[in-house]
């Protein structure tokens, strides 16, 4: 479980906090972080990552601070950034240093995931396309087996089977007590894998909840017409896509997408009273 | 299972060098070129040629080879994109400090100097090789004894400590900061050592022999010997440069220390 606690960052002392007073309960699962660009969703994924500290609150991760100079505190987080490159001639080179770190790594795994994107492993890494290095990167990250994985837009520069395959591999490899944390713009394409999700502002977090924190209190519709008691709507090719308070005992799936606009538009208090009626 | 090892808390000194094996694959590299140098420049000062050019070679190759002692750490600044993935690894800063420091002052400078020194006492004894002005410049480089030779080493030490720490503070240009570390690290040696030699001469009365020295070569030579003879000794002027140089170095070391713990990417 991470607890993140009134969290403020800043890279500037002087300057706008890049985080403000963040605070959120994050349970094993899959989660959604979601925000527009300079929200501060890099920014948290560093802090959970213990490579940047926070400015004022904390950060627990099963009872460790991720900052901690501890290999013990360190080792149950892994963060692959968008533009990381691994500093080995091939993806195999580099599990074989690396993983020795992380207890969890299952080279079984990796050697499969790296089948499921048609790669052998010994491709070297620096004659690949952005695309085929980012499946050697996730094929290693999903195999390590730490108890936080932070993935930072991790379908960008994928093609469309390798983002279906993706969305196998992360259920596949992914098991009930580990929590992934995933950072995106394009939330249609890993939709149904998310159990929660953490939406960000202009540095604020807006809202993290799961999905039945989110059901319980809202319903996600499509209609041919707009929906008189819709808190938002939206128009789409062939009809319209709204939110409404949820009707007890029928619940909808989250349409993930839809909330994180609604909660991006001029109704988001509308929408943030009923999701915290939910959570209260 | 090793990985249970690696994961357990303190001070393993095995977890160092499990971070050395994971960062030698990409320092590989410039050890062997160091390497190499150090071969070629070891073989060139053994070549017969006339003086002034064995002192042309002498001086490039004890400019050169500190020089590629300094500059190592720039290594480091390369790869800029897989910094967060080296900075992630389950390690303390002591144990990373540990690597990066022999790798940095261990395992550098035994592959630039040994050979060379070896090639110089070589030099030394075989006088078909031997030309006067060569042997001088040996002659002086060899008597660096006693606090001299610390001051020499723990100077060298500082310098390339001091590029490390550029490197690793500096979030963007970091090859840039390395330079101007060393340059700056550089610079703080050379006023030290100029006021030393300064003190050291005075003190031997430089003064009197101003209206001979300059132009008489042969009390030059002298001038320069008794000052290294004075510097080797245990003057209050070495212990104090000594104890400045050992203080930067080890502020640099702690500086260094504090921001790979806390430095925020």
């Amino acid at each position: 479980m991470i607890l993140i606690d009134s969290i403020s960052f800043a890279y500037d002392k002087k300057g706008i906090p890049a985080l403000k007073n963040v605070s959120a309960r994050i349970e094993a699962g899959i989660h959604l972080l979601a925000g527009e660009n300079g929200a501060g969703k890099t920014t948290l994924l560093h802090l959970l990552a213990g490579i940047s500290s926070p400015d004022h609150g904390k950060i627990i991760i099963d009872g460790h601070r991720p900052d901690d100079d501890n290999p013990d505190s360190k080792g149950h987080t892994f963060l692959l950034e968008e533009n990381t490159s691994f500093p080995m001639r091939t993806i195999r080179k580099f599990a074989e240093a690396h993983s020795r770190f992380y207890p969890g790594f299952d080279a079984g795994r990796f050697c499969s995931n790296l089948t499921a994107f048609g790669l052998t492993g010994d491709e070297p890494l620096k004659s690949m396309s952005l695309g085929t290095r980012k499946k050697a990167l996730l094929a290693y990250a999903l195999s390590l087996g730490v108890d936080v994985l932070l993935l930072d837009e991790p379908t960008n520069g994928l093609d469309i089977e390798s983002k279906e395959i993706l969305r196998g591999l992360i259920a596949s490899n992914i098991s009930d007590d580990q929590t992934l944390i995933i950072s995106t713009h394009t939330v249609s394409e890993l939709e149904n894998l998310f159990d929660g999700a953490l939406m960000m502002l202009g540095g604020t977090l807006l809202w993290a909840g799961t999905q039945e924190d989110a059901t319980a209190r809202l319903a996600f519709e499509k209609t041919r017409s707009p929906e008189p008691d819709a808190l938002y709507t939206e128009p789409q090719l062939g009809g319209y896509l709204s939110i409404l308070p949820a009707v007890e005992g029928d619940p909808t799936a989250v349409d993930w997408r839809l909330l994180y606009s609604a909660l991006h538009s001029p109704k988001c208090n509308l929408i943030l009273q009923h999701l915290n009626k939910c959570s209260n | 299972m090793t990985s249970q090892a690696l994961t357990s808390r303190g001070f393993s000194f095995r977890r160092s060098m499990e971070f050395g094996a994971y960062y030698m694959t990409r320092l590989k590299k410039q050890l062997i070129i160091y390497f190499i140098t150090s071969i070629i420049c070891a073989l060139i000062a053994l070549v017969p040629a006339p003086e002034k050019l064995q002192v042309g070679l002498f001086v490039m190759i004890w400019t050169l080879l500190p020089l590629l002692f300094y500059c190592a750490p720039l290594i480091f600044a390369k790869g800029a994109d897989s910094r967060i993935i080296d900075r992630l690894i389950p390690v303390t800063t002591g144990e990373k400090m540990l690597f990066f420091y022999l790798y940095i002052l261990v395992a550098i400078p035994a592959a630039v100097f040994i050979l060379p020194i070896l090639s110089g006492l070589i030099y030394t004894h075989i006088p078909a090789l031997q030309q006067p002005g060569v042997m001088q410049l040996y002659e002086l480089k060899f008597s660096f004894i006693g606090i001299l030779n610390l001051i020499n080493i723990v100077g060298g030490c500082f310098v390339a400590m001091a590029c490390f720490y550029c490197v690793e503070y500096a979030r963007h240009n970091r090859l840039l900061w390395g330079i101007v570390g060393v340059v700056a690290a550089n610079t703080t040696i050379g006023f030290l050592g100029a006021i030393l030699g300064g003190v050291a001469a005075f003190s031997i009365g430089y003064q009197d022999g101003l209206n001979g020295v300059g132009r008489d070569e042969m009390c030059v030579e002298e001038l320069t010997r008794k000052v290294m003879q004075k510097l080797s000794m245990l003057d209050p002027m070495s212990i104090t440069v000594f104890g400045i140089l050992l203080g930067v170095t080890m502020i640099t070391g702690f500086l260094t220390y504090r921001t790979l713990k806390k430095r925020n990417l």
